[in-house]
């Protein structure tokens, strides 16, 4: 890395060298079979440079071609890509703990054990079909800049992310069980899915109408994605975004309070400096319904003159490997605050509505206007504060400023999920559809 | 490049090998409005080994040789445990040993077309919407990604095979200064860059609809009776049934077995859906997949019957079924999987007025904004729609989502139109990104469709 950062500094005015390496297993159960045993073994690096303000890029897997790398990101500046900004100095940088040295001794073969409990468990409770994915990653970033910023981080993750299904479907209760170490999989969080489970398993008819819904942790993407979309830089600066004036502004409704949060290493996958080498911070999107920041990166930081919120970040879902993508803004360390109600409170205070545990098409829809209108996989049906059953072929629509605005209440637990960790939320006057 | 693969399988002590090199070029070249957000070529590479052993399989992917020897060892103890664990011993269906080397000839390879020409040609289709008044933003990519590829197996496959796609796709974005709309727009191919061309008409039209968007009304939720435009009808055939017909989907969910067994009869008698990877100068075409099998057409549902699913070689065995050449991988960083080529309902008797004739009362929508299954639910989003009214074309609907249950859909497709138009631009998300997924269908009249509106 040294030495491309010293040979692209000969040819442009700055110069950042990332590099990344993870070691990845994952095994997928389907209904207690081992299906699948996959393994990685990844590295890739990737260069910035910077030359009469304007950027180039470039990256590959195979380190020996240096010279390949370096043309390659000078050839990338003839698209003239404004690049007004500086690579950052070394910054006061956290010391987190985001590393279990025991995760390179675990084997599959403890994993699979692990599994074969936890399915042993599940088929003396139910006779619900459980899928499993689960694996462990351990990985280190680089970053190296002309400015002497030197920094890198290992991380290591074990995952379970555990689906307990309803016949004729992949429609089911799902549950993420994470840590930055092996553990075993708590036996609450299984009595937890095979209880609503049960509840669940008869199909009901209800009618169409304005409910109120219950969004459990698994499924707050779909509201998440869309104010993620209304607060990221990018879109502030493009003026597309309702939020784009309403910083100060009460949008929401004051139970809520969304927060980006990534020194919290309690968490697997803290980090005390994003992929651009600036520190992390707290950062309160939502306060209390207000709305109190939006996230940027270097770029967007100093397109809208202000300063780098700590979340230019490589990589996303399906986005390719992490150092073959640009930092842009990215929020991977989301949460909602926890409430002040218990969930069996929330469920008794429901005198008839919908509970969403699963979602399909949450990508569709006007995303920056914040529409949403999502199909339900499942969602089960309650009354009088009771599950009475499950509903087929049934949608749920709305927007996120008059549904985040029309919150009952909030959770008082987080619950870790793909996407971040969030507590139930309980909204009324949701347009529900079902097949008459 | 083959005999030193062949080198590396030959000395791995497992029941069956298979090795597969690739060589990844992708030029990108992205516009956030006016601005220049990204243009990069570059060049990656990397292998996957998949090992057999004793009942048991397992699949490793690594970056360069130096990793070679810490890759045999995990792979073949991770196939041991999968022995281990596993119920039964996993089996692959018999192929005769193929050696062959699959270059398609390009109506221009992108590969000779300069980086500036590729800048300028985006440039020039970004530009016809930004130049409009209520035109907020666009973001537009051209995206060309070219494998290059070279497998070997243990039971006598040597294939090298270089396959490469382009195309320039996004979103525009529209405002009236309060509200905004926005709409997709795609052109693309894996038969040259001379498919991108010319396509000026495709972004001026675009653009009018998404300023016309501003001005339609959001659908009223509720049940009706549709007339889907080849793109929708394309993701409905792709997500609700297509999903199901690959094999690794079903294989493990002894309910969904049961109900997707061949002879069933899921559809109405006018439908007849196929999956073809084999049609030359669609995006969907390759010859091999990512298991060293040919590509084959394969009839999924005959007259509403299902007579057909697509396989791996290991589902193949299971099923007791022919392989179809239909497992492939995203790149050099993923085992294959079963997934669909080019998917397509085949065509009917009818024109679209007579569609809408027949529909005399409902909504006519058009244009898929994605879509998502989960066994037998699947829910999917328009780009826009009209209100049809004795069979006429009225009011402009925006907001529309759809969901329903497969089998009452399949069931409730009542006509199907003569219009076979098939998708140009590809994106399935099953666990790995196909770029080249290609999916179509004519029009087509369905009844009983659940709609969620906003």
């Amino acid at each position: 890395m040294e030495k491309i950062l010293q040979e692209a500094m000969k040819k442009s005015d700055q110069a950042e060298v990332f590099s990344s390496e993870a070691t990845t297993n994952i095994l997928n159960y389907e209904n207690g079979m081992l299906k699948d045993i996959e393994s990685t073994i990844e590295k890739g690096i990737s260069l910035r440079i910077i030359k009469n303000k304007r950027l180039g890029f470039a990256y590959t897997r195979n380190i020996h071609t240096e010279n390949d790398l370096i043309a390659n990101a000078l050839q990338s500046l003839k698209g003239g890509i404004d690049a007004p900004f500086t690579f950052p100095s070394p910054g006061e940088i956290k010391n987190l703990n985001t590393w279990d040295p025991e995760c390179e001794n675990l084997s599959n073969t403890t994993i699979a054990e692990e599994c074969q409990r936890v399915n042993e468990l599940f088929a003396q409770k139910t006779a619900g079909q459980v899928n499993i994915s689960t694996g462990f990653t351990y990985s280190t970033l680089r970053i190296m800049n002309n400015r002497r910023t030197d920094l890198s981080v290992r991380s290591s993750l074990f995952f379970m992310n555990i689906s307990l299904l309803y016949p004729e479907s992949y429609a089911g209760l799902r549950r993420l069980h994470l840590s930055k170490g092996f553990t075993p999989v708590p036996a609450e969080l299984i009595d937890e899915l095979v209880t609503i489970y049960k509840s669940s398993e008869k199909q009901v008819y209800p009618k169409s109408g304005l409910l109120k819904v219950l969004f459990l942790p698994e499924v707050f993407y779909i509201l998440g994605w869309r104010l993620q979309s209304a607060t990221n830089c990018v879109n502030i600066y493009q003026r597309q975004s309702p939020l784009v004036d309403k910083i100060g502004l009460p949008v929401f409704n004051n139970q809520l309070s969304v927060v980006n949060d990534p020194r919290n290493d309690h968490r697997p996958g803290a980090r005390a400096f994003d992929d651009e080498g600036t520190p992390c911070c707290y950062l309160p999107l939502i306060e209390n319904g207000v709305v109190s920041n939006f996230y940027n990166d270097l770029d967007y930081a100093e397109k809208l003159k202000t300063k780098s919120t700590g979340t230019g970040f490589r990589g996303g879902v399906l986005s390719g490997e992490i150092f073959a993508t640009k930092p842009q803004p990215q929020l991977q360390h989301l949460g909602v605050l926890p409430g002040k109600k218990s969930w069996q409170e929330m469920l008794a205070s429901i005198d008839r509505g919908i509970i969403i545990s699963g979602a399909l098409g949450a990508h569709s829809g006007n995303i920056p206007n914040g529409d949403y209108s999502i199909g339900l996989s499942p969602g089960l049906y309650v009354e009088n504060g009771e599950i009475v059953g499950r509903v087929k072929d049934a949608m749920i629509a709305g927007n996120i400023y008059s549904t985040l605005k029309n919150i009952i209440s909030i959770e008082d637990h987080q619950s870790a999920t793909l996407f971040g960790y969030y507590p139930s939320i309980l909204c009324d006057q949701i347009s529900f559809a079902v097949k008459n | 490049m083959l005999p030193d693969l062949k080198k590396i399988i030959s000395r791995i002590d497992a029941d069956y090998s298979d090795l597969r090199y690739e060589i990844k070029n992708e030029t990108r070249i992205t516009f956030r409005g006016e601005e220049i957000n990204q243009l990069s070529s570059n060049t990656t590479d990397g292998y996957v080994l998949r090992v057999l052993k004793n009942g048991g399989l397992s699949t490793i992917a690594f970056t360069n040789l130096k990793e070679l020897e810490k890759a045999i060892f995990t792979v073949c103890e991770n196939a041991a445990l999968s022995a281990r664990h596993s119920s039964s011993a996993f089996k692959l269906a018999p192929v005769n040993a193929l050696a062959d080397r699959f270059i398609p000839e390009l109506d221009e390879d992108p590969a000779n077309v300069s980086i500036d020409e590729k800048l300028d040609l985006t440039r020039k289709y970004n530009s016809i919407p930004m130049k409009e008044k209520n035109i907020l933003t666009t973001y537009l990519e051209y995206l060309e990604v070219a494998r290059h590829k070279f497998f070997v197996s243990t039971d006598g496959l040597e294939i090298e095979e270089k396959i490469t796609i382009n195309r320039i796709n996004g979103l525009i974005t529209s405002s009236d200064g309060h509200f905004m709309q926005n709409i997709r727009v795609g052109i693309g191919g894996s038969n040259g860059f001379s498919t991108l061309r010319n396509q000026e008409d495709e972004f001026t039209e675009r653009t009018a609809l998404v300023l016309q968007l501003l001005d339609a009304k959001p659908v009223q939720a509720g049940t009706y009776d549709v007339v889907l435009n080849q793109s929708l009808a394309g993701v409905f055939t792709h997500e609700a049934f297509g999903h199901f017909s690959e094999a690794d989907l079903i294989q493990n969910n002894p309910s969904m077995r049961t109900k997707m067994q061949t002879g069933a009869k899921l559809g109405n008698d006018v439908l007849n859906i196929i999956d073809d990877p084999t049609i030359p100068d669609q995006l969907g075409f390759y010859k091999y997949d990512d298991e060293g099998i040919a590509a084959r057409p394969t009839q999924l549902l005959k007259n509403g019957v299902l007579v057909g699913r697509l396989h791996s070689r290991y589902t193949a065995a299971d099923f007791n079924e022919p392989v179809n050449g239909h497992c492939v991988a995203e790149d050099y960083r993923f085992a294959p999987i079963i997934r669909m080529g080019t998917i397509f309902i085949q065509p009917g008797g009818q024109s679209e007025d007579e569609l809408l004739y027949e529909l005399k009362d409902g909504l006519y929508i058009l244009d898929a904004i994605g879509g998502q299954t989960s066994g037998e639910n699947f829910t999917f989003g328009a780009q826009y729609g009209y209100i049809v009214r004795n069979g006429k074309i009225s009011d402009m609907i925006r907001d529309i989502n759809i969901t329903g249950n497969l089998y009452n859909t399949l069931q409730n497709i009542v006509i199907v139109g003569n219009d076979l138009k098939l998708s140009r631009i590809g994106g399935c998300g099953k666990g790995q990104l196909n770029i080249r997924s290609c999916h179509g269908a004519p029009h087509v009249l369905v009844k009983g469709v659940v709609i969620g509106g906003v």
